[in-house]
């Protein structure tokens, strides 16, 4: 029951780096807020057993990737906590080719959305996808090549950039599994 | 391949920037929004598979409160080995189910009424009749019931409107003087209360009343004395008015108080942001008696009543109860404790190691020390649902399979 301070602080310092995520793994503003909302709630619940343990900023963008991908993402879409503005938020990207990829991402299902945000915004390696989504190696690698094929198909070739020089961007995934990447929000689980 | 892939990283990247931005007081709404749903009593705790491992690890440890679903974070396996040990509980011997320690005081009934509805017991109406809930959406309470334990008779007391522009649910279900109430929130900032008679009618809003402090704000306390409501409010201040509705009035002195159990009030109130403390001061504001509880330096968490406080020491996995000035403290026999405290200053539900059972959850009489296995077991996922005892401080009841159990602690002689 206690009211933690260091919750709170956590909530302050960390809350727009959360809907930064929840966004690009929603898609919206509303659904954005109301998983963070969701997600610190249920973080709450764990603080006490938790705040020695792990990074609570792990255990808060688990949880959202796996609420945006359960059946709670159906009954809800309710009593947020808060007002958001209305009509502040047109998808304004500087970039043509980012406003058609954002637009195609819109059309995946949540469970590929969800991967290739773990991906390319976490740089989470497969391993580690596998881990947050508790699904399997091979389901995280079948989803993110049936995503990148369909964002493909839906983005004209003409409009991305000519390939770079660099062949892999993303770092090696060490045995074992690397930290998560979001760590400097708090927790000493490194 | 890798123009898509750069070209979606940067997308990414540039889209999250027109993320919502965050409110300031969120915390504070966080905080009182979690109390406010495990008072509610549909808390679902989740035992993370991270404390299993502990657990498997061979250090006994037992959830402090569990109002979760707990995910596995990707770093749990190597967070694990760093962690601090949490001191040995040995494991309980099983005790035996709560339907043979207190065969009178348990009732076992369908948990969905015709239709299928889910019901959720709120409180007891009577001896043998409780007050139930249905929903039409998550926590959107849209009917209330009483549930005729006995015959199984399902009898409408009341619709519950939901007004436009709520955004706190009915809540806080209280029954009293042939009467049930409840309140609502709307976003302006207006707490609405309501009641409906117990014999069947209409919902009728009796007052209105304007709380500071926004998203999160409303009453924290709401009860039904004599002929009169009496609530307090978040913020502090308790109020009354007459059940027929009118001007709640302040109680005098009350500015910055939290109703406990009228005509006790006290603070700090249950949703204050502060050590843990809760009621550490009290006043009966029919006779002016006052009590300020004795605080040890070591005590955290220290959850008053009228009578009894409990408490955590040493990084909280010691766990008391003693008397309101500090005599007679014994030693409670879990880690951690649920934020709720003691129901009817005697009686506490905590998850527990069983041997041979495992993670179970029990309810331990602290003035006999007997103590009954729920027969709640984890599931598959490793959940482990943790029942909360209703408003009235009287009935504790959650669902097991098919069945709804109701656990009258009145009738724990």
């Amino acid at each position: 029951m206690d009211g933690d301070p260091r919750y709170a602080d956590f909530v302050a310092e960390r809350g727009d780096a959360l809907l930064r995520y929840g966004y690009v793994l929603a898609g919206n503003p509303h659904d954005a807020a109301d998983l963070v909302q969701e997600a610190l709630l249920r973080l709450r619940g764990a603080w006490p057993r938790l705040r020695s343990k792990e990074s609570p900023e792990s255990y808060v963008r688990t949880t959202m990737a796996r609420l945006h991908l359960s059946v709670w993402r159906l009954r809800r879409r309710e009593l947020l906590a808060w007002d958001l503005p209305d009509g502040t938020h047109e998808d304004t990207l500087p970039r043509g080719d980012e406003r058609t990829l954002w637009q195609a991402l819109s059309g995946l299902p949540r469970k590929q959305r969800a991967v290739l945000v773990l991906r390319y915004y976490e740089q989470l390696t497969d391993a580690e996808i596998a881990n947050v989504l508790g699904i399997s190696r091979g389901t995280v690698r079948s989803q993110a090549s049936r995503a990148l094929d369909k964002l493909r198909a839906a983005v004209p070739a003409e409009d991305l950039p000519p390939p770079a020089l660099t062949v892999d961007t993303r770092p090696p995934a060490p045995a074992g599994g690397r930290p998560h990447p979001h760590l400097d929000g708090g927790g000493n689980a490194r | 391949m890798n123009d898509l892939e750069d070209t979606l990283r940067r997308t990414l990247g540039s889209a999250s920037q027109n993320a919502p931005r965050m409110p300031s007081g969120l915390p504070a709404h966080l905080e009182s929004g979690y109390r406010r749903r495990r008072r509610r009593g549909f808390a679902q705790a989740v035992l993370a598979a991270a404390a299993v491992a502990v657990v498997a690890g061979g250090t006994v440890t037992v959830l402090r409160h569990g109002d979760v679903t707990a995910a596995v974070p990707s770093t749990s396996r190597e967070a694990a080995t760093d962690t601090p040990r949490a001191p040995e509980v040995s494991a309980w011997p099983l005790p035996a189910p709560v339907e043979q320690v207190w065969p009178d005081a348990v009732r076992k009934v369908p948990a969905r009424g015709p239709g299928g509805a889910k019901l959720m017991p709120q409180a007891f109406i009577d001896d043998r009749t409780v007050l139930v809930t249905t929903w039409s959406g998550f926590e959107k309470t849209n009917a209330l019931y009483a549930y005729d334990l006995g015959t199984g008779d399902l009898r409408k007391v009341a619709d519950v409107p939901i007004p436009t522009g709520t955004v706190t649910f009915a809540s806080d279900f209280t029954v009293g003087a042939g009467l049930v109430t409840w309140w609502t929130g709307t976003k302006d900032h207006r707490v609405h209360l309501w009641t409906a008679p117990l014999t069947g009618g209409e919902a009728t809003t009796i007052a209105d009343v304007e709380v500071r402090g926004g998203d999160g704000a409303g009453l924290d306390a709401l009860a039904i004395a004599a002929d009169r409501i009496v609530f307090s409010l978040v913020e502090g201040g308790v109020f009354t008015l007459p059940t027929t509705g009118g001007t709640p009035q302040a109680v005098p002195g009350s500015e910055g108080q939290h109703l406990l159990a009228w005509p006790w009030i006290g603070s700090p109130g249950i949703y204050s942001a502060n050590d843990g403390s809760r009621f550490t001061t009290i006043t009966n504001v029919e006779t002016g008696e006052t009590s300020a509880a004795v605080k040890g330096p070591g005590d955290r968490n220290l959850n008053c009543g009228v009578r009894l406080c409990t408490g955590t020491r040493d990084e909280q996995d010691k766990t008391f109860y003693r008397l309101r000035d500090g005599l007679e403290e014994k030693e409670l026999p879990v880690n951690g404790l649920m934020p709720d405290g003691l129901a009817r200053e005697r009686f506490l539900v905590a998850p527990i190691m069983a041997e041979q059972a495992g993670r179970i959850v029990v309810l331990y009489d602290v003035t006999t020390g007997r103590s009954a296995d729920l027969l709640v077991r984890a599931d598959k996922k490793g959940a482990l649902q943790l029942p909360g005892v209703a408003r009235d401080g009287r009935l504790l009841s959650y669902q097991l399979g098919d069945d709804l159990y109701l656990i009258d602690l009145a009738k724990i002689t």
